[in-house]
């Protein structure tokens, strides 16, 4: 491995687009296809050749294998992404490669470094952005069904969605992470669990219209009543949208008391008769069918209770139909049909009374168990790892900070950056692999693969040799992950 | 199950019932005087002053019987001792007088003994064991023992035949007395006095008196056993113009170490003529003119001012099941009726003898609120006490007609708090439960009926949790598998061990809703118990949830003793390589059964040659470094798997 200087261009994005095949195939008609285009003042000319160029490679390409389309197209500067998420939708992202300068006979020459622009991460990253608009939105062809097949409400619709959601995806600091999209687990014993389930289930016994409720605590998942398909969707859209969007909020908010609540995704006060806040549509699409349902969000200390609110079912005994326009996601001025509405705010203001008689016992159970927990924590373990389970999605991560500065803890970035490759590899050689690789400098990166688990760790050992390696990484596994099997 | 809910008929609609068989005796009239003694729960019917016969009957079979005597005068009572061997009558103001019984007859011998004091009057006296007996004067008690013998006319000694042994002077207006406690309320003017009686001694307590100023009279009082605890039940009548209204009953605890201690208050409210009885530690306060009776019980919480706990009755008032007597309809709450602690209702102008009972499964729908019917029903004692309980518990969970999961969450607690002081009482060492005094235990029922119901896991499994599934199999509602949570956090919450059975039908309902996103999350927080068991149910689950067969190996690695598990797992997935890295990393805990044979078969039936290979080559030297020797040895019956080699690789491979 060679270690590189930093870059002095970091990837970035040049361009975003969704196309789709059923339109503008007469010759001077192509405009007709592109239905959305980051960047927008691009000129309508210079649209049309990169989804023309584009269509072509993928038509090109299918010719040799027609089973799988092609995925990414690397040239000297960008790598151009390709997914088709719907028949004849297809979603485009191209990535500007990382440049360092380089000193060649006295000359600083720019190198492309296309290896750092790992195909599995950006692409993920790409399937994400469709997954979060199907989320709030609903697939293309549901979307053009709503409108009437009128392919502009779905133009609308896209750059309504893309046009915040492309600034929001953060791609110079895209990691292993991206790829792999797990949920992070808040470690709770068994007895604090129980009780939030039991919360959780009395929540769903009262309110029949709250079809599924989603528990977390300090922004780590405890319950999820999703299938874990839409939970990995959501707990991306918390995690990267919704909490790093609220965190100054609740410094600034007078009325908070460490009692009490309030909503994140709904009223913000209910004694405020006509302000409901947003509260999104969302769908849900790992089930049979797709499932459209509303999302109300509460905040209670660190406990945040999401559910998904069936808008068609009478959300209590007493409940007037009150009709309101309200927002989507965070486009402000979105009208939405609300034929389906029933909440009121006496449906809020009940919800609230219920939370705050229930959940703050059991959320100040947990609130101790976490000081007693972090407060008997090894101090500052000597060993940095990332730990994925893909049958529940955990991830535990002690390498890579988040969001900001990914690099800290004085792993090099060079090692970070072989994550996402090591990651590929491990997938392509089987069931049970372990990869060691040395850096330049002492430090070795081991990825493992045992069945469905992976593990990836960062060690600086002086002079070690791959034997010693390998023994100090089965130890790592037996002494932090002795309650589970690892198949060597 | 809504229409057994709604039905109506008489063996649902009545919680109250008189006996079926009551005991019949001869009507009281002119030339036929009745007695009734709450000791011997004997019926006296005399006639004609005995000498027509005395017919004594009882619930006892033994201790019905017949007899004649002479008729000399009125009397006042008749009681016999508890052995049947002694007839003691009271004719006369100031004397007792007493019969042998010999051979289910009266001897005609009679000896009577005078009370001490020369102006007292006998108020009553009372049988306190076989030989001794007491009398209550209005200037005291005295306690004698009555020597027994064969009197045969040469010893004839009417004098000597009775010994005082004590005397305890105090001023008697009137007194009650319970057999059951063996304890004696004496009422001098405005205080009272409890008094124990024991075999051979009698212990007076220190006196006490009402808060309030009303005169009480002997028919306001009844002395009865309530939870264990020697009870006193004053009715407190006040006076609303001419009408006396019965405000309360109030409860005096009686201990010998403590006296009387006001402890309960029941609210009636109600006018008129009531009569109490206790039945299954309950008070049964019987209203005449309104044809009621109102139920209470002071094991339910009520409003306390922290001595006293203030209860209102269970139900509305209701009546006794309408009974027949005779073929005709018996009248119910008869003017004639007088009421006997604990149960007895004797109506003496029918001539009949009823015990109260009730009818528990009737009280289900007359108290709505679930958690106080459980709270109820824990406390109560006889056959159907407990399948009651299950009955409701049942009823608590079923979809649509349940209380909900809060109401639920609270049976639970009630239940398992006292499951709990059940287990610390017998079983602590066989379950190995943590000790007392561990962490956030949360306090367990103060007050636990003396004769404590026990709901344990495999009743709630049997006759709750796996009726209710299988009554729901086909639409699988949640709110089964809500409860069950439920269950296993209230059980948790008390620190007592989950049970298999249960995770497996909570497991089986997970998989039937095919929630199989949630069952991991249940076992990631280890809601589910580790265990080999359970273990192979979640191995069994593999072909229907693929992560089952991860979480079961990593289960089996935390019991830590099931290494021979984890190898044939490995083995019967052909990871022939893993196991035999396992094998070797758990060196020693199963050398002795290590089988060649198995890794060789294995690797064989797998087909990569190169992994048959591998195993092979692995097993010679494991081979040579144990025997000094690439062989097998023929225990190890590998002869087939060394051909199969030398077939594939060639002898010199």
């Amino acid at each position: 491995m060679v270690t590189k200087a930093s870059f002095t261009k970091k990837a970035s994005l040049v361009n975003f687009f969704v196309y789709c095949t059923r339109y503008g195939q007469e010759e001077g008609d192509e405009y007709q296809k592109v239905l959305y285009y980051y960047p927008p003042e691009a000129s309508e000319d210079s649209k049309i050749r990169t989804v023309g160029l584009a269509e072509a490679v993928i038509r090109f390409t299918g010719t040799f294998n027609c089973e799988h389309p092609c995925e990414y197209l690397t040239t000297k500067k960008t790598k151009q992404y390709f997914y088709e998420p719907e028949p004849d939708f297809w979603m485009a992202m191209t990535i500007g490669i990382p440049v360092t300068e380089k000193v060649k006979d006295g000359v600083s020459v720019p190198e492309y470094c296309s290896e750092d622009v790992w195909s599995n991460v950006y692409r993920s990253i790409l399937i994400q952005s469709y997954e979060m608009f199907r989320f709030f939105m609903g697939t293309f062809e549901s979307v053009l069904t709503k409108v009437s097949d009128d392919v502009n409400g779905l133009k609308s619709r896209l750059e309504h969605f893309y046009s915040k959601y492309v600034l929001t995806m953060e791609l110079e600091h895209a990691s292993l992470l991206d790829a792999i999209h797990g949920l992070i687990f808040l470690p709770l014993d068994r007895q604090n669990f129980l009780k939030i389930h039991c919360l959780v289930n009395l929540l769903e016994e009262q309110y029949p219209c709250a079809r599924h409720v989603v528990f977390l605590y300090n922004e780590m998942l405890v319950w999820s009543g999703l299938e874990q398909k839409d939970m990995q969707v959501f707990y991306r859209y918390l995690t990267t949208n919704l909490f790093p969007s609220c965190a100054p909020e609740v410094m600034n908010s007078g009325r908070m008391t460490p009692q009490a609540g309030r909503f994140l995704l709904g009223p913000p006060d209910v004694k405020e008769e006509e302000n409901f806040g947003k509260i999104p549509h969302v769908i849900l699409h790992a089930g049979p069918t797709p499932e459209e349902l509303q999302l109300v969000i509460y905040k209670l200390q660190n406990a945040c209770i999401c559910i998904f609110i069936d808008g068609t079912c009478r959300p209590g005994p007493v409940c007037f139909p009150w009709l309101f326009l309200w927002d989507i996601f965070y486009m402000d001025n979105f009208i939405y049909p609300t034929d389906t509405l029933q909440l009121t705010m006496d449906f809020f203001r009940k919800l609230e009374a219920f939370l705050l008689t229930h959940a703050p016992p059991v959320v100040e159970d947990v609130t101790t168990q976490q000081a007693k927990r972090l407060h008997s924590a090894a101090p500052d373990q000597h060993f940095k790892y990332v730990y994925f389970n893909r049958t529940n999605l955990a991830q535990k991560n002690t390498v890579i900070i988040e969001p900001g500065d990914r690099s800290s803890g004085g792993i090099p970035v060079e090692a970070l950056r072989l994550l996402p490759d090591l990651h590929s590899d491990l997938h392509h050689m089987g069931t049970r692999v372990e990869i060691a690789a040395k850096m330049t400098n002492d430090y070795w990166v081991v990825a493992k693969l045992s069945d469905s688990r992976e593990f990836y760790v960062v060690l600086n050992q002086k002079s070690a040799s791959l034997l010693e390696i390998t023994e100090e990484v089965q130890k790592l596994c037996r002494s932090q992950f002795n309650n589970i099997f690892f198949v060597d | 199950m809504k229409t057994m809910m709604t039905s109506s008929n008489d063996e649902t609609d009545y919680f109250l019932n008189l006996c079926d068989d009551p005991i019949r005796f001869e009507p009281a009239s002119a030339i036929n005087s009745v007695f009734y003694d709450e000791c011997g729960k004997q019926v006296f019917a005399v006639r004609s002053g005995g000498a027509t016969g005395v017919i004594v009957k009882s619930p006892v079979k033994d201790n019905n019987h017949t007899f004649q005597m002479e008729d000399k005068g009125s009397l006042a009572s008749l009681k016999l001792s508890p052995d049947q061997k002694i007839l003691a009558l009271q004719r006369h103001k100031n004397s007792v007088e007493f019969l042998n019984v010999v051979n289910n007859e009266l001897s005609s011998l009679e000896y009577s003994q005078q009370c001490k004091g020369k102006h007292s009057i006998i108020l009553g006296y009372i049988w306190v064991s076989a030989r001794e007996i007491l009398f209550i004067t209005n200037n005291g008690l005295e306690f004698y023992h009555v020597r027994f013998a064969i009197l045969s006319l040469s010893v004839y000694a009417e004098k000597q035949s009775l010994k005082c042994l004590k005397t305890l002077s105090m001023n008697v207006a009137w007194y009650e007395h319970s057999a059951i406690t063996d304890t004696m309320l004496v009422a001098t003017g405005s205080a009272f006095h409890p008094v124990l009686l024991c075999p051979g001694n009698v212990v007076r307590l220190p006196k006490f008196s009402l808060d309030s100023q009303h005169t009480v009279t002997e028919r306001d009082v009844a002395l009865a056993q309530i939870y264990g605890e020697n009870s006193v039940l004053f009715l407190k009548h006040q006076l609303h113009g001419s009408v006396s209204v019965t405000v309360e009953i109030v409860i005096y605890t009686v201990t010998r170490e403590t006296g009387a201690k006001k402890s309960h208050v029941l609210k009636v409210d109600q006018s008129g003529r009531v009569a109490i009885n206790v039945v299954d530690n309950l008070v049964i306060l019987h209203h005449q003119p309104s044809q009621t009776s109102l139920t209470f019980d002071v094991n339910l919480p009520g409003e306390s001012d922290g001595y006293v706990i203030y209860h209102e009755p269970v139900t509305f008032p209701l009546p006794i099941k309408p009974q027949e007597l005779d073929g005709s309809p018996c009248t119910l709450y008869s003017t004639m009726w007088v009421a006997f602690q604990p149960d007895v209702i004797i109506d003496a102008k029918t001539g009949s003898l009823w015990h109260l009972h009730l009818n528990l499964p009737a009280i289900v729908q007359h108290i709505t609120n679930k958690l106080k019917l459980v709270q109820f029903l824990v406390g109560r004692g006889g056959p159907m006490a407990k399948s009651t309980l299950l009955r409701v518990l049942y009823l608590s969970i079923s979809p649509e007609i349940g209380p909900g999961m809060c109401i639920l969450a609270k049976i639970f607690d009630l239940l398992n708090g006292m499951y709990r002081v059940h287990l610390d009482k017998t079983v602590q060492s066989q379950m190995g439960l943590p000790a007392h005094g561990g962490p956030k235990l949360p306090p367990l029922p103060a007050q636990v009926p003396f004769h404590m119901m026990v709901c344990d896991q495999s009743d709630m499994y049997m006759h709750v949790f796996l009726t209710l599934v299988n009554e729901y199999k086909n639409t699988c509602p949640t709110n089964i598998r809500s409860a069950m949570i439920e269950y296993l956090r209230s059980l948790g919450q008390f620190h007592i061990p989950v049970q298999h059975f249960i995770i497996e039908l909570l497991i089986d309902n997970l998989v039937t809703d095919s929630a199989f996103y949630q069952l991991h999350q249940l076992l990631q927080y280890n809601v589910i118990p580790d265990s080999k068991p359970m273990a192979c149910t979640l191995l069994a689950l593999r072909s229907m949830y693929e992560p089952a067969h991860q979480v079961a190996l990593d289960m089996l690695k935390r019991l830590g003793t099931a290494n021979e598990e984890i190898l044939e797992i490995l083995l019967s997935n052909f990871q022939i390589i893993s196991a035999i890295r396992f094998m070797e990393e758990a060196e020693g805990s199963f050398q002795s059964s290590f089988a060649p044979k198995k890794f060789l078969e294995a690797a064989l039936t797998n087909g990569n040659p190169l992994v048959f290979h591998s195993v092979f080559k692995y097993l010679q030297m494991r081979n040579l470094n144990l025997r000094n020797s690439p062989e097998f040895i023929p225990s190890e019956a590998c002869d087939v798997y060394v051909n199969k080699f030398m077939e594939m690789f060639g002898a010199d491979a």
